[in-house]
């Protein structure tokens, strides 16, 4: 398992890369404000399109949330991305028994108020235009190890062009109240419904 | 010739197509044999940071020998089909 590594300059190098990149790339992100409980974690939630959706939840978390970043990705984007680990990147490698470390590994991560972990439950790459999402299981470990220290946070971001050349992600998140998912099938469900309504709005837009 | 039926920029994440009225006034003023093709556009990034955009190309038939009705239900049809085969689609 690769895990986060604290190096100021680094870290600081990454951010500036990110945020010159998303300036450079994107016309905007946009994305609304939700309240965040400064006593506990968050653990963000979120749809998996591109490499560009952690660049963009980086910067969400940087502009809203507030938290130390730690975002949960394959073993084999963390060895092509070394830097992401300088950003609190840590792998995860589905097919060994070190699964189980990097579970609870983000899971004791959410034991600390200032701590975000992104997680991408669907584990690989899939269409921006997607209708369905289909979740792996192993996030519902870290939920449970967990217990109640974090706040769940839903985002799903869609990206469009309209008028533009350059793209515009909007990101659209939800604080779900009861984090108390016992089955994958409930979790899923619960994100389904915030997708599904954030789709919505995304098909409302109209240039 | 390309025509954009929609007549206006629309999300690319629909999944409704609305073909406007123009575009059977004009099907019906072509004279000489044309064939209707109705591409559907896709982008996405996966593992690059550049976008892609997916081609999805559909055979709408023959203008004068498709009606407005079926043109439109071809069109959505398949659109909807274009969406199932991109989450596939090789990337």
């Amino acid at each position: 398992m690769i895990y986060p590594k604290k190096n100021r300059l680094f870290k600081w190098m990454v951010h500036t890369y990110v945020y010159w990149l998303t300036i450079r790339q994107f016309k905007e992100i946009n994305f609304n404000a939700i309240t965040i409980d400064n006593s506990r974690s968050v653990l963000l939630i979120a749809n998996h399109f591109s490499i560009w959706d952690t660049f963009i939840l980086l910067r969400v978390n940087h502009k809203l949330l507030k938290k130390k970043f730690h975002v949960m990705m394959l073993e084999s984007t963390a060895l092509k991305e070394p830097f992401l680990k300088y950003a609190g990147g840590f792998s995860i490698n589905k097919k060994s028994r070190d699964m189980v470390n990097s579970l609870d590994f983000a899971a004791e991560l959410l034991r600390d108020p200032n701590n975000l972990v992104l997680i991408f439950p669907q584990g690989k790459l899939y269409s921006n235009l997607i209708t369905e999402l289909e979740f792996e299981k192993g996030i519902i470990q870290v939920i449970k190890k967990a217990a109640d220290n974090f706040q769940l946070i839903f985002a799903a971001t869609f990206m469009e062009n309209f008028d533009n050349l350059k793209p515009v992600a909007n990101v659209h998140l939800a604080a779900v109240p009861d984090s108390n998912f016992n089955t994958i099938a409930d979790l899923q469900q619960a994100y389904q419904q915030h997708y599904t309504n954030s789709r919505q709005q995304q098909i409302q837009i109209v240039k | 010739m390309v025509v954009f039926p929609q007549g206006q920029l629309i999300s690319n994440h629909t999944t409704e197509i609305v073909v406007e009225k123009g575009i059977e006034r004009l099907i019906k003023n072509i004279k000489g044999p044309c064939q209707i093709v109705y591409s559907c556009a896709l982008i996405d990034y996966f593992e690059s940071l550049k976008p892609s955009v997916f081609f999805h190309l559909y055979d709408c038939g023959i203008a004068g020998e498709v009606s407005f009705n079926e043109l439109t239900a071809r069109i959505n049809d398949f659109h909807q089909q274009a969406l199932k085969d991109q989450i596939n689609v090789a990337h």
